[in-house]
């Protein structure tokens, strides 16, 4: 029984309003970049429109769909009312606060700094308070988090936590890691130097400190699919999660191996050293066992239900899934599109191979595909999932039809925009550019590609669309469905856990393995800052005139 | 079937096996790469203040550009500010080995060679340092490729990568693009 | 944990019958899709990052 629809509903529409007006954005700069002309085409709405683009899906779209998909499993999963509801609403109203504060300074041009905001540049200071804002907003959802656990687990002393929510709490802890950098970098460099304050900036150390949360920030955007993969998408299979207890291990290694790895953004910078960025890199290679682990006991998971509905033979079962659950058909199209995502991320962490693609398009391409392409298709199924709990009405025939086109034209856009933008970063474009030179004849045959991408982008668009529409249809439906779930049917495990140990349903051990690990991996890379002072660089304020 | 949970449990741990062989292979490539082969992040560690980078030092203008130093090796000195590369064109020997040090004068920049795993990011405060050897001739691109202003897309470079014989430093080592 | 005993609950015997080659199928797919991954990878290593020449 989910009691705080109303709070759920406020997270996932702003979110997803947000989302698709930024579409609209990232398929305006494709049209730019292309040889083809495009209005109000000047550098000046480009960086402005790719901030902004950018600031709305890493820093709104994904927080606030964390934020009120975490709500909801707290209420769903644990079968309880939330706690401290006032402090959720007020974390609402700071995210709120800070989006419209971010969103405005951007849109009036005095931010165009990117979203990943690399001082000395400077735009307003209002922009990373705006972002600052936000941060705060998650926080107080992080303490709901952890006080709700707490108090089921005090209620229900030795028995295991529902997965889905120790998964939460586990993405909560994570969270509150990784923003220990961000915040660092704004509150005591970027803030100051953007009022006025300092006239210098440490350039090394908040490249650094922001390198601190980049990791693991995306996997904060992932833990919903990767919730949904092992907690609903076995039971609208039909079938039933292969190893709950590998689940477990899967998102605590998540937990672990996301945070002391953000050097591997930086490995080609020059204030950082060989050690630490090849220390940090095999650590980024241990991050990947846990998806691989999760490709196999979803797979497994979905063998029995394909079997279990009659399929027979080595891949027989494949074909005998209900693929017409979005559900379903969402999980195959993310891990199919994870193959490709996850195979660039592969090439982007090892070490030296990074130099063949870093800053160039390549990068671009796969994290559209990995975060637009695997995790946010999730996002709209675990949409179209919780939707008939939160409006007490379900979708018919007809909808769900459009469900499916819907999450079709996603994943066939965006594979149809990335792949290409892959192949032309492999071949030297680089990124972030408001005009290419097509008369160039080292450049000129990247034309068609480019445009082949625009297509995709198109695609993408009228998909993000049809999404809101879909969702807006279930608003309105004036006949409730004959069978409205009042609560979510989670995934049952093959095996349920009897006994719990203490290690897999709390963080106290995690926790202190993470605090050796973060300082093992980032000590010295953020003391050296400290004990060798850089010169400083004199601040570049973007929102000043003259 | 897992008939069992200790089957369950004996079947994931196989495949735990097989992935951390994959990763094992993986790494164990890029680690024989950078070892054996001198494929690493360029990581040199190296101070400079930005402010004085054109006045006093090794970034001034009469030293930038391509050199051939008294010991034989080649270095390229270039400057990246907003919103162009210093010098703008650079020529380099083909087959050789050559040292690219770039400095930033005010934010950040960056640049790689088409064609070329030569990449780095050019850090205000920092030296970028770069060993590389440019197997093949002809012209290549070097752009900017981290965003540093609006006149970001306008920014590139261009390196010349000419056969040994048509290499020629002039009295004082210098090698430039010409006319 | 307790000592691992009998077959899952809530399935009956034909269920569990039909279940007999997990995980094979899984098994199946994961290695095909890894080992596709690390040609690909190895591809890109020979092909292209290694004819490209030093960086250091």
């Amino acid at each position: 029984m989910v009691r705080n629809r109303n709070l759920v509903l406020a997270h996932l529409w702003l979110a997803f309003a947000v989302f698709a007006l930024a579409a609209i954005l990232g398929v305006w700069q494709m049209w730019v970049r292309s040889p083809l002309h495009a209005p109000y085409a000047d550098p000046e709405n480009y960086f402005r429109s790719v901030t902004a683009h950018g600031t709305a899906m890493a820093y709104v779209l994904t927080t606030l769909f964390v934020m009120g998909y975490g709500y909801f499993v707290a209420e769903s999963s644990l079968e309880r009312r939330l706690p401290w509801q006032g402090a959720a609403w007020a974390g609402y109203m700071l995210a709120v606060v800070g989006t419209v504060m971010a969103v405005v300074t951007v849109l009036s041009g005095n931010a165009s700094v990117l979203y990943t905001f690399y001082p000395p540049l400077t735009g307003s200071p209002f922009y990373y308070i705006g972002l600052v804002l936000v941060v705060a907003g998650s926080w107080v959802w992080c303490a709901v988090m952890f006080v709700a656990m707490a108090q089921w687990k005090r209620e229900n002393p030795g028995v295991a936590v529902p997965l889905a929510m120790f998964a939460t709490v586990a993405n909560a802890v994570m969270w509150a890691w990784t923003t220990v950098g961000v915040a660092a970098e704004l509150l005591f460099q970027v803030i100051p130097a953007a009022f006025g304050w300092t006239e210098t900036i440490d350039v090394g150390m908040s490249r650094t400190l922001f390198s601190w949360t980049l990791h693991a920030i995306v996997y904060f955007w992932l833990f919903p699919a990767y919730i949904a993969f092992y907690t609903m998408a076995p039971a609208a299979a039909g079938g039933r999660l292969y190893s709950e207890t590998m689940g477990r291990l899967s998102f605590i290694l998540l937990l672990l191996y996301s945070l002391p790895v953000g050097l591997h953004h930086l490995f080609m910078d020059p204030e950082q050293s060989t050690g630490f960025k090849f220390l940090q890199s095999f650590l980024t290679a241990l991050v990947t066992v846990p998806t691989l682990l999760t490709v196999f006991t979803i797979s497994a998971s979905f063998e029995i239900a394909g079997r279990l509905n009659g399929g027979t033979g080595l891949f027989g079962w494949i074909a005998k899934l209900p693929w017409h659950r979005p559900m379903v058909l969402a999980t195959g199209l993310a891990f199919f599109m994870l193959w490709f995502g996850g195979g660039g991320g592969l090439i982007n962490m090892s070490y030296g191979m990074n130099a063949m693609v870093h800053n160039t398009s390549w990068v671009t391409a796969h994290f559209h595909l990995i975060f637009g392409g695997t995790v946010v298709i999730m996002y709209f199924a675990i949409a179209y999932e919780i939707w008939p709990v939160l409006v007490g009405r379900s979708p018919d025939a007809v909808n769900l039809a459009y469900q499916r086109r819907q999450l079709w034209l996603w994943a066939v856009g965006m594979m149809v925009m990335t792949l290409p933008w892959h192949w032309l970063g492999l071949n030297g474009q680089w990124r972030r550019v408001a005009h290419f030179d097509y008369s160039d004849p080292l450049i000129a045959w990247w034309g068609p590609w480019v445009v082949v991408s625009l297509i995709g982008g198109v695609m993408l668009l009228a998909s993000a669309f049809l999404f809101v529409w879909n969702l807006l249809r279930l608003h309105a439906r004036r006949v409730p469905a004959e069978v409205v779930p009042v609560g979510m049917r989670y995934a049952q495990p093959l095996y349920p856990i009897l006994r719990i140990p203490a290690a897999l349903n709390g963080f106290g051990l995690w926790n202190a393995l993470l605090l050796l690990l973060m300082v093992a991996a980032y000590a010295w890379p953020i003391a050296q800052f400290i004990a060798y002072p850089s010169p400083g660089t004199i601040v570049h304020h973007l929102d000043r005139a003259g | 079937m897992a008939w069992t949970e200790h089957d369950v449990v004996r079947s994931e741990l196989r495949w735990a096996a097989a992935v951390s062989g994959f990763v094992v292979i993986i790494f164990g490539l890029t680690l024989f790469a950078a070892l054996a082969l001198h494929r690493n992040p360029p990581s040199n560690l190296e101070r400079i203040d930005p402010k004085t980078l054109h006045l006093t030092g090794e970034f001034t203008e009469p030293n930038l550009g391509t050199r051939v130093e008294t010991n034989g090796r080649v270095t390229v000195r270039m400057v990246a500010t907003q919103f162009a590369f210093v010098p703008q064109c650079i020529v380099v020997p083909e087959a050789q080995e050559v040292t690219l040090r770039m400095s930033s004068a005010d934010v950040i920049h960056g640049i790689l060679v088409t064609g070329t795993n030569v990449n780095t990011m050019v850090v205000p405060g920092y030296v970028s340092q770069v060993h590389t050897v440019f197997q093949r001739g002809g012209d290549l691109l070097m752009p900017c490729h981290e965003f540093c202003g609006f006149g970001h897309s306008q920014m590139y470079a261009r390196v010349r990568v000419v056969p040994r014989d048509q290499f020629r430093p002039d009295a004082q080592g210098r090698v430039s693009c010409g006319p | 944990m307790p000592p691992a005993g009998g077959a899952p609950p809530g399935l009956d015997p034909q269920q569990l019958q039909s279940l007999g080659p997990v995980p094979s199928g899984a098994i199946a797919l994961s290695a095909i899709a890894v080992g596709l991954l690390l040609i690909a990878w190895l591809l890109i290593y020979l092909l292209i990052y290694l004819p490209r020449g030093m960086i250091g």
